[in-house]
């Protein structure tokens, strides 16, 4: 999986993070150092772009809910521990729908993924880049 | 070829294996391409090959992870057409380990009440009608994860 990181300037400033390929065991931990280098640069919202993502297993849930969390200014377990970590986003679920992260572009399965496990219920969602970019304002 | 967990022979019509002597992650996308391809080829559409893709991944970086927590060992991936059914068996010999124990987390709790962890395994079993293990001691394991050709897939979240 390759990662490309953007920023687009509209209401607020959104770092995109562009993912190109399968967001799997081998390749998550990417996801989430790019994440953490955004977060280190001073990012306060963040849009994954999924849209040429084939496949993704249950490890690109936990680093969505690492960077949540790192977005959140809270402190994430180590990566092994974050395998374990969907518990700390209570905080953000508790308080609603987190916002801070967004994800465009899901592919069918991608999406069912997503689905499947409750996490479409707390980060949202677009088809559309324009549309995610303003959802955060 | 895998037993049926019925116990009923199973009509077998092909079948598709894949032997990794030392899986690594990094196998794991060979692994979704032969088992996309395999189900495929034996008849399944591409929404049923997707959810079948989706749980091997799952039970293959469970046991590629943790069973063998990082180090190369046996990973053996078969997958068959039974009549109506598609049955992948998953064969390692990592330490025994039983997803099937595995309390399922309630989706209507918020996350702040779920178990934390085990999304994996809740994906394989909302992805196939049924899965089921057998170990063996002092090592191994042999996964059987069964799923109808037909079934529907949109509304299967539990």
């Amino acid at each position: 999986m390759n990662t490309s990181v953007d920023k687009v300037t509209a209401a607020v400033t959104v770092t995109v993070l562009r993912l190109d390929g399968d967001l799997d065991a081998s390749s998550y931990e990417q996801l989430i150092e790019a994440g953490r280098k955004a977060v280190d640069a001073g990012a306060h919202h963040v849009l994954v772009d999924l849209r040429k993502v084939p496949f993704m297993g249950s490890s690109g849930l936990v680093a969505f809910h690492t960077i949540a969390l790192l977005l959140a200014g809270e402190v994430p377990p180590d990566l092994e521990g974050g395998w374990n970590a969907h518990h700390a986003m209570q905080r953000s679920v508790e308080a609603g729908t987190q916002t801070h992260l967004q994800l465009l572009g899901p592919a069918p399965s991608v999406r069912k993924a997503l689905e499947r496990t409750g996490m479409s219920r707390f980060i949202p969602i677009h088809e559309d880049e324009a549309a995610a970019i303003a959802a955060f304002a | 070829m895998a037993t049926h967990p019925d116990g009923r022979l199973p009509v077998v019509t092909a079948t598709r294996s894949l032997h990794l002597p030392e899986a690594r992650q990094e196998d794991l996308r060979a692994i979704r391409a032969f088992v996309g391809d395999a189900a495929r080829s034996l008849g399944a559409q591409d929404a049923v090959a997707d959810d079948v893709v989706q749980a091997v991944d799952e039970s293959a970086t469970n046991v590629i992870r943790h069973g063998y927590r990082g180090m190369p060992g046996r990973l053996e991936v078969a997958v068959e057409r039974d009549g109506p059914d598609l049955i992948v068996a998953i064969r390692d010999d990592a330490p025994p380990f039983d997803p099937t124990d595995f309390v399922i987390q309630d989706l209507d709790t918020p996350l702040a009440g779920r178990r934390p962890g085990g999304f994996g395994i809740h994906l394989t079993r909302t992805c196939v009608d049924r899965v089921t293990h057998t170990g063996r001691a002092p090592a191994g394991n042999e996964l059987i994860l069964i799923r109808r050709l037909e079934h529907p897939t949109q509304e299967r979240t539990t």
